[in-house]
């Protein structure tokens, strides 16, 4: 009876403390839990204060420097300290992406006279990934031959692709043909989406950027041509009637080439060749014809446009009526009557999609 | 001397906000700004003093620049009181649009600080010699 009462009594104690171990296990989790906390709040609370320190002393100095040179005069010897860089160059890079012209040249040659390179080194190799995008960025707007190395090397280098992709777009601010070479070498190494690349392209002058993703398309493989020819359309290039009559023969066989050579045509002597598309058995192929007969369709396109009504696929009924409502010579009551007679309840959801949709336009900008 | 032409500049970035106030003060303006668009309703409301010109970004809180811009043309005191687009859009749409519902002027970010001046300028100059004829 004794022992049964000792052994319970250990077997509690040993629970007890068990339970006790965990609570104090629990209570240093909360205690760290706080004290980083804490920490976030004053690094916080000391990163505000220094921006606000920063600005007091540089915005100044800053909106001075763009109307006055002879302010750089007055910091020829001075180095900005390394806690303030990071506020300072925020601050100036913010005001350098508002304004361009002679005060954008001043500004830039503010930041020149503050040796801003040399400042950023640090920040480029801090693990904060917004401290590496922010002297990306800033050593775009500062240029010169140094900041173009820096920034190839971190094109090369760089693992992250947001980075490498700010890194190219402030390289091509300071020159045009690194940063072309550096787009086509490093684009697949770096899985940059081409939307973002059209961006890019559209900081470069139009015919530079078209003449190098043409010499790209020249030494390319096929499967990457439909992403060049994006490209092309994102810079709002046209081929000419040759090149989109060569590229067709050879690639006719791939709905992926065809489909996205479509955006490019902009001739009306490949009205028939873009009609022709309209029945391609492939449905990417079926809405780029129609979209392109936004720009080449004729009013004797409305029967080939039609049948796409009844297509299985909403996009290319909806491109198809889109179409068909900018066809010339071709009034909204006969699109009205041709639709009733095709007796087809999709092609009627559709006519009445896009002619709202019309509407809409036309409300929105004349009557707000 | 010739008061200086006040400005009402209605812009939500504290940054940008400070910088044309900065631009315009430094060539001779008075300026008042105010962060959205309904705060520059009320300003206008309240306001004992002339506002010669409005200077405004199309996105803003609570009131867009179309709506400031559609309020001020139907107020008979404002509606010959310029209105200047300052803003992030350079679409198309957005400037025809502007000039369809009665901007005077259209200017896109990032913009030339002197251009702003001059513009600002001369639309002061046209209000000025429209009220003269």
């Amino acid at each position: 009876m004794t022992a049964s009462w000792l052994g319970t009594l250990v077997a509690d104690w040993n629970a007890v403390q068990w339970v006790l171990a965990l609570c104090l296990l629990l209570v240093g989790f909360v205690g760290l839990l706080v004290i980083y906390t804490l920490y976030l709040r004053l690094s916080s609370a000391r990163a505000a204060r220094l921006a606000e320190q920063v600005k007091a002393q540089w915005q100044p100095v800053i909106f001075q420097a763009l109307f006055d040179e002879s302010v750089q005069a007055d910091f020829n010897s001075t180095r900005l300290p390394a806690r303030k860089v990071a506020a300072f160059s925020r601050l100036w890079c913010s005001v350098l992406e508002m304004i361009e012209g002679e005060s954008h040249e001043r500004l830039r040659r503010l930041g020149r006279i503050l040796n801003l390179e040399s400042a950023l080194l640090p920040l480029l190799k801090q693990r904060r990934f917004e401290k590496r995008l922010l002297a990306v960025t800033c050593l775009g707007y500062l240029g010169g031959e140094s900041a173009s190395h820096r920034l190839q090397r971190i094109i090369d280098v760089e693992t992250s692709p947001v980075l490498s992709l700010a890194a190219l777009k402030a390289l091509m601010k300071i020159d045009q043909k690194a940063g072309l070479h550096w787009l086509f070498a490093a684009r697949y190494q770096h899985h940059w989406p081409t939307e973002r690349l059209v961006e890019v392209l559209e900081q470069v002058d139009q015919r530079r950027a078209i003449a190098a993703v043409k010499r790209a398309m020249s030494i390319e493989r096929i499967e990457r041509l439909p992403d060049l020819l994006k490209l092309l359309a994102g810079v709002h290039a046209h081929l000419s009637e040759e090149e989109i009559r060569v590229l067709a023969d050879e690639y006719s066989a791939s709905p992926d080439v065809i489909s996205h050579l479509l955006p490019l045509v902009n001739h009306a002597a490949l009205h028939d060749w873009v009609r022709a598309m309209l029945s391609h058995a492939d449905v990417r192929v079926r809405i780029q014809a129609a979209r392109t007969m936004n720009r080449v369709g004729r009013k004797d396109d409305l029967s080939a446009l039609l049948p796409l009504l009844k297509d299985r696929d909403w996009w290319a009924r909806y491109r198809a009526m889109q179409a068909i409502w900018s066809l010339p010579g071709v009034s909204p009551d006969r699109v009205g009557s041709e639709v009733a007679a095709l007796k087809d309840q999709f092609a009627r959801d559709i006519l009445r999609h896009v002619a709202q949709e019309n509407h809409w336009r036309r409300e929105a900008r004349w009557t707000r | 001397m010739a008061a200086a032409n006040h400005i009402l500049l209605i812009e939500d970035d504290a940054l940008s906000g400070e910088l044309v106030q900065y631009i315009l003060e430094n060539a001779g303006f008075s300026m008042t700004w105010v962060p959205d668009g309904r705060a520059a309703v009320s300003h206008i409301e309240a306001s004992d003093s002339p506002i010669d010109l409005v200077i405004t970004e199309l996105v803003l809180p609570y009131l867009d620049g179309w709506e400031v811009l559609s309020y001020l043309r139907s107020v008979d005191s404002w509606r010959t009181v310029p209105v200047v687009f300052l803003t992030d859009s350079d679409d198309e749409s957005d400037i025809v649009r502007a000039f369809d519902l009665g901007a005077d002027d259209y200017l896109s970010k990032p913009f030339r600080p002197v251009e702003l001046t001059a513009r600002v300028r001369h639309q002061l100059t046209l209000q000025s010699q429209r009220r003269h004829s």
